[in-house]
């Protein structure tokens, strides 16, 4: 397990590392306990054995919330938190590209759409920018939520330009 | 970082495999956390396809 060097801007933060997945975990001045994973992502490549590697299926929630009810439920810190974790993953590993898709379980699929990628494009301008070029393709879907109504979401790819599959990649997802 | 987006009157149907992919996405987003606070095992996760360890 590695323990990241702390800063003003974000909170440190734990890794554990296996063949399987890297986990990334933090916790807030208030109590919250984050996880970042990232996973094999080939499995959503038609199963392409040869893109073992390549391809990593990112995401983060709360683990759990053992906080008091006066904390502040805006955190800037963990935005910060998030885009040191991507940065040190992406750096580390420039052969991988990256797909999430938007949670749509609470409804709030849009709003943290426009979150994320606000994000995303101000690390563009910050230590927090990845040392790799990555092109961000958002692509709009529609899904069946719970309760059996059609919803539109994102799936995102942060196609590293230095990964050997990215051409591949974008011709798969963008194509029928 | 180049942002290409998708345009939205291209936005791909239930059914298809983009669409396939996302739900299979948060279905795995969903059973990892679960095993992050304990409510799951390793095997189970295993069984689901999703390999951390």
């Amino acid at each position: 397990m590695h323990k990241a060097s702390s800063s003003v801007k974000h909170y440190s933060y734990t890794r554990t590392s296996s063949q399987f997945a890297t986990i990334f975990e933090f916790t807030t001045d208030s109590g919250l306990v984050y996880g970042v994973y990232f996973v094999g992502g080939e499995k959503y490549l038609a199963n392409n054995p040869n893109y073992r590697g390549f391809i990593k299926e990112f995401g983060f929630d709360i683990i759990s919330a053992n906080h008091s009810s006066d904390v502040p439920t805006r955190d800037v810190k963990v935005k910060y938190t998030i885009l040191a974790i991507l940065k040190e993953y992406v750096d580390n590993n420039i052969h991988s590209s990256i797909i999430y898709v938007c949670d749509y379980s609470d409804g709030r699929q849009q709003k943290r759409s426009g979150l994320f990628n606000r994000w995303f494009d101000e690390a563009e301008n910050s230590e927090y920018k990845p040392d790799v070029p990555i092109t961000k393709y958002i692509i709009p879907v529609d899904v069946e939520n719970e309760y059996g109504e059609t919803v539109k979401t994102e799936v995102v790819l942060l196609n590293l330009e230095t990964c050997l599959f990215s051409k591949e990649f974008v011709s798969y997802l963008l194509g029928n | 970082m180049k942002t290409i987006d998708t345009p939205k009157n291209k936005t791909f149907k239930k059914g298809s495999k983009q669409s396939n992919m996302a739900s299979k996405m948060l279905d795995n987003k969903k059973a990892i956390f679960a095993h992050f606070r304990g409510e799951i095992t390793s095997e189970e996760l295993n069984a689901q396809g999703i390999k951390l360890s």
